[in-house]
């Protein structure tokens, strides 16, 4: 693919220009020459210029600035450079014109952005939304664009939970949390359709917009209460044909891995394990001394398996050709992209030809946006884009192989024996060796495959009322995955501890080989979009209106794998109206409103449809004359209100109005007793809840935009209070005489949660001498708080749900360690989960009743997932030179430490042990000789072995960790070969570049890296990675 | 590399190439080249540990230019030739063989390098410890039944074993669920196939005993229909070979002789009912029943004759019942170790004690008691098989662990296969058969999941 790719690009090259190029030979054509210049009289060099509505008929200027381009009388030409403001200059018959071109002055009203009704100006703005700069995006080495959006965009709140190739995808809440309901995922729409942001090709992409209040996703109605992404793709600009290619080789490692104990440190902290509890220890002296000094490879090795399994660095690959151009009449976009992910497993060279095990993913999209003008007044535009990714895996797949990372010792078994054999216990042991685990066991390779088709066509209505507008649109998706699974198992074996007489091992098979085995499947959907728009902009004098209406209807239908289930082949199904009305009154007052008319196809008939209504005022107060006159520096003051409701739909349930009975599983007994004559009756297994609908958002946001002496400073904040009701859950609280098992209690739309918080982000932009300086800064917080939920009555307020946030953290307080029998007994009773000994965690009496238990369980911390994110970044361009920092951090989240990681030994010789452990655990001062060792304070309590002791694993604060973080996320630097010199090879701009990704983390918790907030350590930690890249524009 | 520099290639960065590898990794080198073993010097012990110890005792050889590769070293403890295991080039890991009795501690590097001798001599002690008699299983766990010398042959699942009382090198042993009758012949050191099941009509062999004459060898057999082949002989004369047939009964477990009376003593596990038999009337007399329905025993008189033990192996009891000399007959038995449908392994005395699933037992003269001056001098060894281990009770009632269970280290089961000392680290899988030959001081313990006969030669 990466061939076909260069194929194409050199096709594009020398073959299509000349097939765009469409020479009108008329009998009288003008050679136009001329000089191209700035104010300051120096030439331009590559700029570009072209014959108004002629496609591909252009020229560039020369070093010298020069150009030379034939052309027919009373055509117009266009001279365009970027950072310029564009010249057309009509041509007679005069053969030389000279150009002065003037710099075009950036301006914050100039800058545009779009919403679920199309594009406004920024200016006109009255509701809350985030126009994310997309080239900051672009410079994330990930293959997914929503890695990107922790701490670059204001009003979202992200988190990244994996690194493997292939499934990198961030999970992000707009505005944070709002409800405990089934989805709090944001509604994403790429050119207006909702589809799939994680595989989209970054470089398509020409704007990206986070909506985020009432007032803009209230057309959304049902479905915008999380927020809305709107992703637009690019489209082709008339001119002459322009070419972008880009291509980066990225190192990826990985940030930080856990740090384990060796095998001796590990069986020496094991003997203690087991002495501190009085059993006797595993390991005696003298084979503690062959660990030590790797005497005996097979039976007593030292294994480091993150070693053994993991490559110190894998590199990935991402190649983008992109083509634009065309005339008046009809403008094409292109784009190909490759990206290849390596895995960070190392994989078994004597099998290397066959097959490959290691977490590899490769991706290819293709775009193409086609705009035909039909008539002066209609317009086509076609968009097709397709994408087909490979993920590859080991056999037992990457859970397996961290889990095994996690847990298998370094002594327990070596990576083969020294004769050749796969130690391990059997196919199906979670227990397995990471070795055999990673690249023995066969391969799995996953596709998906997705094409979408928009189709729009857009109508002018002058004739009937002028500034009427009529646009349809069309979209058609269909999505495919597959997966086929090779599967395969050597021979295992385990080795007895003990030798035989003769000092041989004594091996038991623990499973025999199995050859590789096949098993495949798949899935599917298919979508289908149609909405029809009527837009109406018209100013009269200084009023000016604006008004939508739109339809729309959407399906979405599972084709593949469907079951006997008739649920399965029903398609999800929207419908809706929705409208916007805009009048402002000299760009000073603003009013809007806005509203929804919804519907899903999953309720019952009569809740089927709602109306969401939101209005938003807006008042720009810099264009008071007053302050016109006075202030002149303050280029925009605009204060923003909105309110509005919105809903979200998406309650996780099929037809939760429909009741299902079934078949009940162990029917009753109808005989005397020890005899079986039971008879199977029919029961509910779901009861209908008939009143079901979308949970409803109530929005409130004051903005304030403010942007002075021509933007060299901009500032937008945003406050939010939402409060959500009707969020749908199970009736938990009904009592049992109801007559219905606790599973299958009906639901209702009874939870409320309020949340609040703010967002904002702030620009500063100073030239200082050569240097252009941009200082960016952009933070967002939230907070929420269940109102309102269905519990069953609990004895103590605050074991209660309601009144703290959703997904909030409980446990224990820890007081520290017990120093002594005598703290044990005057302390309160603490035997719920063991007895417990000196050295293990106190816990507070809460409930005060001198008996620790799960009531004395508290809120303590946040949520693992972050309350804020932020981000700053400097850029500096100097000359050629550009630089870029970006720093980013998240806080206000919290995550317990659990597993055999945190809890050495807990699960008997299955768990690593951290290095962290060996300088910070309590140690009896029988063991160590030393009462200091028994330090209260300690960071790990007593060891203990295989369960002995459940009270220290019990979630607490003493277990509690701070998951919030700063990193320098992106440190980019680049180049730009200097034209005269590019220019001479017909390249128009080449810039290379350097970006470091995740280079510096800085966060409190540092066993690992703290963005997962991995309780154990295990999975696929997230990368660092240097990237080096070329951009050659043609 | 290739691959990463084709890439390269690929996106036209060559020119970057010096830059990224500098972010590839370059260790690994340091390692090695540090231990070799170097002829130009010599080799040198400087000391061993431990000092002292028994055949398969873990040995530390500390030195210098030992070298690494153990197919090179050679080393001699007491002149015989040890496993070696591992080396660093200044520590040698090996194992001490048996017979080791001189102590002298040797090692030489490659064919023909001097020996260096260690200074202090090791003192080598003999020890009690379980080792493995006869039995191949290979390493996949496939075991063949098949005669043949002991260190090739292969059982079933070795069960009950009697040694013949006229010829202490015949062991007689039920292996599996009663299928063949084996003769381990420690003349000849082999193993062989007496009788299958099918010569005698038999369903399930459950114990073999010789009677007073110690030239008629009885069997019992279980088979659970009514009026059930019970007890046969074979005898001495036509080589324990035509087998005929002496009771008939339903789910007979035992055939136990009086070791002064003679008469035999045979049961029914469905109904728990204890049979005397009466050689002289050849008439069968119902004594009592055990624990109610469903009740397997074995039945084991000390050789005094005054008691007998019974094992109980489903309701997980020993049970004691004194011999009635009026009338030459067993008296009531009453529980005596264990608690009734308890499984477990908790040594103690009497009823709190828990047992796992007595099975075959034996009385062993305990020295000590005769020195003592008590009454009663056996012990009572038996196997206890879900415990995974061979137990003890004392006529005082204690139950005690004699062996197995060992390894805790390893992992948490108690069964396993492995040999060495009794309890720090022996294994069982499931033992049914004890045989003790008090001449010899050696027990033969029937290891049935194992399929291994296993000894332990008492050696003080």
């Amino acid at each position: 693919m990466r061939y076909f790719t260069i194929l194409c690009t050199i096709l594009f090259l020398f073959v299509l220009p000349d097939g765009f190029a469409q020479n009108n030979d008329g009998a009288k054509t003008l050679e136009v020459t001329g000089i191209v210049t700035d104010e300051n009289n120096e030439p331009l060099i590559g700029a570009n210029v072209v014959v108004k509505d002629v496609p591909g008929l252009g020229a560039i200027t020369d070093m010298d600035g020069r150009y030379k381009i034939k052309i027919e009388p009373f055509n117009r030409l266009v001279f365009s450079y970027i950072g310029f403001k564009s010249q057309e200059i009509l041509v007679k018959t005069e053969t030389v014109i000279n150009v002065i071109m003037e710099e075009a002055e950036s301006s914050i009203l100039e800058e545009v952005v779009v919403t679920g009704t199309g594009v406004q100006k920024k200016i006109n703005l009255t509701g809350a939304v985030t126009a994310v700069d997309v080239d900051v995006l672009k410079s994330s080495p990930s293959a997914n664009v929503t890695n990107a959006l922790a701490g670059n965009v204001a009003g979202v709140l992200a988190m990244q939970t994996s690194g493997q190739p292939g499934h990198t995808t961030s999970e992000f809440w707009i505005r944070g949390i709002s409800t405990f309901g089934a989805s709090n995922s944001a509604l994403v729409l790429v050119d207006g359709f909702e589809r799939n942001l994680d595989e989209i090709n970054v470089e398509d992409i020409e704007s990206f917009q986070v909506l985020k209040d009432a007032s803009e996703t209230a057309i959304y109605g049902a479905r915008g209460a999380n927020g809305v992404v709107l992703v637009t793709t690019k489209h082709g600009k008339p001119g002459k044909i322009n070419i972008n290619t880009k291509f980066e080789t990225i190192h990826n490692s990985l940030i930080k891995l856990p740090q384990y104990v060796d095998g001796y440190d590990y069986a020496v902290l094991l003997n203690e394990a087991r002495i501190t509890r009085n059993q006797e220890p595993v390991y005696a002296e003298d084979e503690l001394i062959s660990i030590k000094y790797g005497l005996d490879p097979d039976l007593l090795p030292s294994v480091d398996w993150q070693d053994v399994i993991l490559r110190d660095g894998a590199m990935s690959y991402r190649a983008n050709v992109n083509l634009d151009g065309g005339g008046a009449n009809a403008r094409y976009f292109v784009s190909l992209s490759y990206v290849e992910e390596e895995g960070m497993y190392k994989t078994d060279r004597s099998i290397k030809e066959d097959y490959n095990t290691n977490a590899n993913s490769r991706r290819y999209n293709y775009r193409i946006n086609a705009d035909m003008d039909i008539t002066s007044t209609t317009s086509l535009h076609i968009g097709v884009s397709g994408m087909l990714k490979k993920v590859n895996d080991s056999g037992k797949g990457t859970n397996a192989i961290w889990n095994s990372l996690t847990g298998q010792n370094p002594v327990q078994m070596p990576v083969t024996y020294s004769n050749g054999y796969f130690p391990g216990y059997n196919v199906n042991d979670i227990r397995d060796n990471p070795w055999v685990a990673a690249t023995q066991t066969g391969y799995r390779q996953n596709w998906l495959n997705e094409v979408q088709t928009n189709v729009t066509l857009e109508q002018k209505l002058d004739f009937i009322t002028k500034g009427l507008r009529f646009i349809g649109k069309f979209g058609y998706d269909t999505n495919n995955s597959n997966w086929i699974n090779k599967i395969k198992a050597p021979e295992r074996w385990t080795a007895e501890r003990q030798r035989d007489d003769k000092g041989e091992i004594v091996f038991k098979r623990a499973n025999a080989e199995i050859l590789m085995e096949q098993s495949s499947g798949g899935g599917g959907d298919r979508r289908e979009f149609l909405e029809a728009e009527l837009h109406y902009n018209r100013g009269f004098g200084d009023h000016h209106l604006g008004a939508t209406l739109k339809y729309n209807q959407d399906s979405k239908v599972q084709t593949y794998n469907l079951g006997s289930d008739l649920k399965n082949s029903i398609p999800y199904r929207h419908q809706g109206m929705a409208g916007r009305f805009m009048y402002d009154w000299k760009r000073r007052y603003y009013a809007n409103f806005n509203f929804g008319y919804t519907g899903s196809e999953n309720f019952a008939v009569n809740n089927q449809f709602g109306f969401f209504p939101a209005f938003s005022l807006a008042w720009n107060i810099s264009e008071e004359p007053i302050v016109k006159n006075k202030l002149n520096w303050l280029e925009m003051f605009k204060l923003r209100y909105s309110w509005g409701r919105v809903g979200n739909d998406n309650v996780g349930t099929r037809f939760p109005y429909m009741y299902s009975i079934g078949e009940d599983m162990d029917g009753y007994q109808w005989a005397d007793f020890d005899f079986t004559r039971s008879f199977q009756g029919k029961s509910y297994t779901r009861v209908a809840s008939t009143g079901i609908t979308w949970e409803m958002a109530t929005k409130h946001d004051v903005g304030v935009d403010i942007s002075i002496l021509r933007d060299k400073f901009s500032i937008t904040a945003d406050y939010f209070h939402e409060k959500r009701t009707g969020i749908f859950m199970s009736r938990t609280s009904l009592p049992w005489t109801v007559g219905l098992n606790t599973g299958d209690n009906p639901s209702a739309n009874v939870g409320s949660v309020l949340s609040r918080g703010a967002d904002g982000n702030f620009a500063f932009k100073q030239k200082i001498g050569n240097v252009n300086l941009t200082i960016r800064g952009n933070a967002t917080y939230s907070k929420n708080e269940i109102l309102e939920r269905d519990e069953g009555f609990k004895q103590f307020p605050y074991q209660y749900e309601k009144g703290y946030r959703v997904n909030q953290a409980r446990g224990l307080i820890a007081l520290g360690l017990f120093k002594d029998w005598d703290d044990i007994r005057n302390s309160p009773v603490q035997n719920a989960w063991g007895s417990v000994w000196p050295g293990d965690i106190k816990y507070q009496d809460v409930n005060g009743n001198g008996v620790i238990g799960d009531e004395d369980r508290v809120a303590i911390g946040a949520t693992t997932k972050p309350n804020l994110i932020y981000g700053l970044g400097i850029s500096a361009q100097w000359k050629n030179v550009d630089f870029n920092i970006h720093f980013q951090g998240a806080g206000k989240s919290s995550f317990f430490l659990s597993g055999g990681i945190a809890h050495p030994f807990s699960r008997g010789q299955w768990g690593n042990v951290l290095q962290d452990v060996v300088e910070n655990r309590w140690i009896s001062r029988d063991i160590s000789g030393d009462p200091a060792t028994e330090n209260p304070n300690a960071k790990y309590p007593r060891l203990e072995y295989e369960n002995q002791n459940g009270n220290n694993r019990q979630a607490s604060t003493f277990w509690l960790r701070d998951g919030s973080y700063l990193r320098l996320k992106t440190f980019e630097m680049g180049y730009s070969v200097p034209k005269n010199f590019v220019n001479k090879f017909k390249i128009n701009k080449m810039r290379v570049f350097f970006v470091g990704t995740n280079l510096l983390t800085f966060s409190e918790f540092t066993l690992w890296d703290p963005e997962a907030a991995k309780t154990d350590g295990g999975g696929y930690p997230l990368s660092k990675s240097l990237t080096l890249g070329l951009t050659v524009n043609l | 590399m290739s691959r990463f520099f084709k890439k390269m290639n690929f996106t036209c960065l060559m020119f970057f190439c010096s830059g990224m590898l500098f972010f590839h990794s370059c260790k690994d080198e340091a390692e090695k080249n540090k231990s070799e073993f170097d002829p130009n010097h010599p080799v040198e012990i400087t000391d061993f540990t431990p000092k002292s110890g028994s055949a398969k005792t873990r040995m530390h050889i500390y030195g210098k230019n030992f070298g690494t590769d153990i197919a090179q070293i050679s080393v001699e403890i007491g002149g015989i030739p040890a496993k070696v295991i591992g080396s660093n080039g200044e520590i040698i890991y090996c194992l001490v063989p048996q017979r080791a009795v001189n102590g002298t501690v040797e090692v030489a590097i490659g064919p023909d390098s001097a020996r260096a001798t260690a200074a202090e001599i090791f003192d080598y002690q003999s020890k009690t410890v379980v080792s493995t008699l006869a039995g191949y299983v290979d390493p996949t766990g496939n075991k063949e039944v098949k005669d043949g010398p002991f260190d090739d042959c292969g059982f079933e699942g070795p069960r009950w074993l009697t040694i013949d009382p006229k010829n202490k090198k015949h062991i007689y042993m039920i292996d599996g669920m009663g299928i063949s009758i084996r003769l381990l012949d420690f003349e000849t050191n082999t193993v062989s196939t007496l009788l299958q099941r099918g010569q005698g009509n038999w369903t399930n062999m459950r114990q073999l005993e010789f009677t007073l004459s110690r030239d008629t060898l009885l069997i019992s057999n279980e088979q659970d229909v009514d009026g059930a082949i019970a007890v046969s002989w074979v005898t001495r004369n036509n080589g324990f070979k035509k087998p005929q047939h002496i009771v008939y009964y339903r789910r007979n477990n035992t055939c136990t002789i009086h070791p002064m009376n003679g008469e035999l003593y045979y049961n029914s596990r469905t109904t728990g009912e204890l049979v005397r038999y009466d050689w002289q009337t050849k008439t069968s007399q119902l004594l009592y029943t055990l624990k109610n329905r469903d009740c397997q025993f074995f039945v084991f008189f000390h050789p005094s004759g005054d008691y007998a033990y019974m094992t109980v192996p489903n309701k997980k009891l020993i049970m004691k019942a004194e011999y009635d000399w009026e009338n030459k007959t067993l008296k009531v038995a009453n529980n005596f170790a264990g608690s009734d449908g308890q499984e477990g392994w908790q040594d103690g005395q009497g009823t709190n004690a828990r047992l796992g699933n007595p099975m075959q037992g034996c009385f062993v003269k305990n020295e000590k008691y005769e020195r003592e001056g008590k009454p009663d001098v056996y012990d009572f060894y038996f196997a206890d098989q879900n415990a995974h281990c061979i137990r003890y009770l004392t006529p005082e009632g204690f139950v005690y662990t004699y062996a197995g269970r060992g390894s805790k280290g390893v992992n948490s089961n108690a069964w396993g296969y492995v040999d060495g000392d009794l309890l720090k680290e022996a294994r069982f899988n499931q033992p049914v058969g004890i045989a003790y030959d008090e001449e010899n001081k050696t027990f033969y313990i029937g290891d049935a999941n194992n399929s291994r006969i296993r000894t332990i030669v008492i050696d003080e």
